[in-house]
């Protein structure tokens, strides 16, 4: 079932053009240059329930802005959004008491006040029964460990016990889905781990569908089992990132230290480098696995170590970013 | 509807408890805004005892009379102070985006916006306002019953809602402009002006103007005439009430504008 | 100075951006003018001079009052403030200008713009209203410059002196409020101090404020004698020239605890 449908989404931006200098302030002061930017163009997907999505894009691609008309916080220029079948734009009160937003950035958090107080009014806000409260409060106690700092003022919290408190704060109310702007962004090695746990903890254990957008492609790789790209307001890819690697980066590296300098060739493998005893090779997933491969050589010489180089995650978007783009060029040019 | 008025309620009193909670994490400022509101506006009260005693009269009315007027103009300023202060920051909600919260939660944005910032602070303003105010009534020798203590409890409400509503209206503007003017804060100039002197004082068509177009005249002017019996009145209903209608109509047209800013907010984005 | 000067120019710039800001202040300013002179006449109610001081003349005093109160904004003492709040104070003093040198370009580059864009249309709608506030002569007129020149450099210190409350006080908003207090009522900028009683008055007369407002204004409309003018700026002059004096050491000890605390 999906829980999210959007289609043809667009959002479009007017942007007042300030002429420079002097006299371009003088001139704005009675006539201003209007453009529109589309900030999102055309996007369509949908989201089964009970699933981690990641939506990734450069800055400015359109991600925030995609996230904020799916929460109802913004509407959009034309286009349609339905979760659990209701329209945000329409019914804002109905679908946000079934959804849980955090953003990275900001934290909706009593800044002044213990951790407890904020968890105290949402329980109103969302009318949230004692016994409900008591049992979520109990479970997401026992996946964020929150009750150890529940009773100190936000504002001499971490930032990592200031996002743990924000996500709970968010899953009070036990939502269906679960929007996660940039979650992790600032936190260090240690607490990012440990979010990641908890976002899977929670998708696994109340089947929460998630959605995140990030930079930071260390929680794609962990969380996410599937993955949209946006960029310049379009969807370049949409499928799982085995699926991108396969086809942006099918190709593997495969490292051979022999016991003595060999220059050995494979008909289905690229020699792209030999220093001393040690050999690259270049070859494709669909061609040969890496076990054959390595069986082969071993026939024409002893190997002494060998070790198997996946293409770089960030390079792989990165790429993604640069064809989506080459290919809104050549459209263009059309 | 009994159980909606029971959660609005439960909301904004776990909202007016938090807002003050965290105001006493900061005592000081507190205690520093006793100070300087009680110096200001008894002296500002003094300087106007001054002028009158100097000419005799204002527009027709004596120091007694502009005392009264004085003292629930000062005691609604504290009130809207108290519940309404937040306006002042909607310019700077709208550019950086503070909506969004309100609107992720199932609940109204402008009711989460005015109790989320409840300004215990405000009550510093009702210091000075309660001591001209009973000054005030002791100069005109006002009898304590129950037609004038609901009258002047009319008044009141009557007045901060006016005083609010203007102060929303002048806050979502800023939906449009998009710019930081401190607009409100000029604004409680005008409103000094036309509430705590007499209107008399203004020309004909100021008068038309501060009693039709933009009311202002009802945050005192005319109920406190009424309640010190000054003049037959034309209207048999009494001032306050109409104050208080006045009130309650340009507190639903702000809400209305407010509501148009918002949704201009969510098109727009930030 | 030359930088001095661009950041005058820049200023000038981006107040122009800002469209709303100006017609609103023009329109709030002038409602206050108007509100202000419609208090004097009805004080006067037609009488001739009261306490030595005639209607048009109150009425004068109130329109340069209100532009006076346009071209006074002083910026200082908010910046000042964010600046020692955000910690960017001890990367100011690293720049090879003085900060306090760049504060007065810009407050001054803002005083242009609010000549332009406020004090002027608040003439022009005064005079429509009211009639031109004719200064009592020349001579008086350009005594009013200059006693209000140096009005302007003791109302920028005690701006100053303000903002760098931020350095000991943790919150500003009382002690801007007492401020604004003190310019409007005890300056005589709203209401002269020769209204007030004897005792009163003569204390105040002696504080730096009624040098900011009431003392060009006085001029302005012909209140003093030659002598008691040059007395009075003579008087204004040493009150600043102590300001200055209690700035400089106020903000070298400023200084001091910054490098001593890093900021």
């Amino acid at each position: 079932m999906n829980i999210i449908e959007v289609s043809h989404l667009v959002k479009e931006y007017k942007k007042v053009k300030k002429d420079k200098g002097l006299k371009g302030a003088v001139k704005n002061l009675f006539v201003q240059d209007v453009e529109y930017v589309r900030a999102v163009n055309d996007i369509s997907f949908e989201i089964e329930k009970g699933d981690i999505v990641a939506y990734i894009g450069p800055n400015g691609a359109g991600k925030s802005t995609t996230v904020k008309m799916l929460s109802g916080i913004m509407q959009p220029t034309s286009g349609e959004i339905l979760i659990n079948g209701i329209s945000p734009q329409k019914e804002r009160k109905r679908v946000v008491k079934n959804l849980g937003v955090v953003f990275g950035q900001r934290s909706q958090l009593n800044w002044n006040l213990r951790l407890g107080e904020t968890f105290d009014l949402l329980k109103r806000i969302y009318q949230i029964d004692d016994a409900l409260y008591e049992k979520n409060i109990e479970m997401l106690d026992e996946i964020f460990k929150i009750s150890e700092f529940i009773d100190t003022p936000v504002r001499q919290l971490s930032l990592g016990q200031r996002m743990r408190g924000d996500l709970v704060a968010a899953m009070l109310h036990s939502p269906e889905i679960l929007f996660l702007d940039e979650p992790t962004i600032g936190l260090d090695v240690e607490a990012k781990y440990s979010v990641r746990k908890f976002i899977k903890e929670i998708n696994e254990r109340s089947k929460t569908t998630i959605i995140l957008t990030t930079h930071d492609l260390g929680d794609v790789q962990e969380l996410c089992r599937r993955l949209i790209i946006i960029n310049d307001g379009k969807i370049i890819e949409d499928g799982s990132l085995d699926e991108l690697v396969d086809r942006i980066a099918p190709y593997r590296q495969l490292v051979i230290d022999f016991y003595r300098p060999a220059m050995i060739r494979h008909p289905k493998a690229e020699l792209v480098s030999v220093e001393e005893a040690r050999a690259v090779y270049k070859f494709r997933k669909d061609e040969i696995t890496a076990a054959q491969l390595i069986e082969d050589i071993s026939h024409t010489a002893p190997i002494k170590e060998v070790g198997l180089q996946e293409a770089k995650i960030d390079d792989i978007i990165r790429t993604a970013y640069q064809q989506g783009r080459g290919a809104e060029d050549s459209t263009a040019r059309q | 509807m009994w159980k909606k008025i029971k959660y609005y309620v439960s909301v904004a009193a776990a909202l007016t408890r938090l807002a003050i909670q965290s105001q006493m994490e900061y005592p000081f400022m507190l205690i520093g805004h006793v100070l300087a509101n009680c110096v200001q506006w008894v002296v500002g009260f003094a300087t106007i005892k001054f002028v009158v005693d100097s000419f005799g009269s204002l527009g027709g009315w004596g120091y007694e009379s502009m005392a009264f007027l004085y003292g629930m103009s000062v005691l609604s300023h504290g009130l809207v102070v108290v519940f309404f202060i937040q306006t002042w920051y909607m310019p700077y909600c709208v550019i950086e985006g503070e909506y969004d919260m309100f609107l992720l939660r199932p609940m109204g944005v402008l009711f989460q916006f005015l109790f989320e910032d409840f300004n215990l602070i405000g009550i510093t303003d009702m210091i000075p306002g309660l001591m001209v105010f009973f000054y005030g009534c002791a100069k005109v020798h006002l009898t304590v019953n129950f037609a004038n203590t609901a009258m002047i409890l009319f008044t009141l409400t009557g007045a901060t809602l006016i005083r609010g509503a203007v102060w929303i209206f002048c806050g979502s503007l800023s939906f449009w402009t998009k710019s930081t003017a401190n607009f409100t804060d000029m604004v409680g100039e005008l409103f000094e002006r036309v509430s705590m002197y007499p209107l008399t004082i203004y020309p004909k068509w100021t008068q038309v103007l501060f009693t039709f177009f933009l009311p202002l005249a009802w945050i005192t002017f005319y109920p406190v005439k009424d309640i010190l019996g000054m003049e037959g009145s034309v209207i048999p209903v009494p001032m306050a009430v109409i104050s208080l209608g006045v009130g309650v109509v340009m507190f639903a047209l702000s809400c209305g504008l407010f509501r148009v800013g918002m949704y201009r907010y969510e098109s727009a984005g930030s | 100075m030359k930088a001095y000067l661009f950041i005058v120019k820049i200023r000038i710039q981006s107040a122009l951006a800002y469209r709303f800001n100006v017609i609103s202040a023009i329109l709030v300013q002038c409602l206050f003018m108007f509100a202000m002179a419609c208090f004097w006449k009805a004080a006067y109610g037609g009488a001739g001079a009261v306490l030595g001081v005639g209607e048009q003349d109150m009425i004068t005093y109130t329109i340069i009052s209100v532009i006076m109160g346009n071209l006074l904004t002083m910026g200082v003492e908010g910046r000042i403030e964010s600046s020692v709040r955000s910690g960017s104070v001890a990367l100011d003093m690293l720049k090879p200008v003085n900060i306090y040198g760049i504060y007065l370009a810009e407050d001054l580059g803002d005083m242009v713009v609010a000549f332009f864009q406020i004090a002027v249309p608040l003439l022009i709608l005064g005079t429509v209203m009211f009639g031109l506030p004719v200064p009592a002569s020349t001579v008086h007129f350009i005594l009013f410059l200059l006693s209000f020149s140096i009005g302007y450099l003791i109302n920028w210190i005690l701006a100053a002196l303000l903002g760098m409350c931020a350095f000991k006080v943790i919150s500003m908003g009382p002690v801007r409020n007492v401020k604004g207090f003190i310019m409007k009522l005890l300056s005589g900028s709203v209401i002269p101090l020769w209204f007030f009683p004897k005792g009163l008055r003569a204390v105040l007369e002696v504080l730096p404020f009624v040098n900011i407002y009431q003392l060009p204004l006085g001029i302005y409309i012909g209140r003093y004698t030659y002598g008691e003018m040059l007395l009075r700026i003579v008087f204004q002059l040493l009150w600043c020239a102590a300001l200055w004096l209690i700035f400089i050491t106020v903000q070298k000890k400023a200084a001091a605890s910054v490098l001593i605390q890093g900021g």
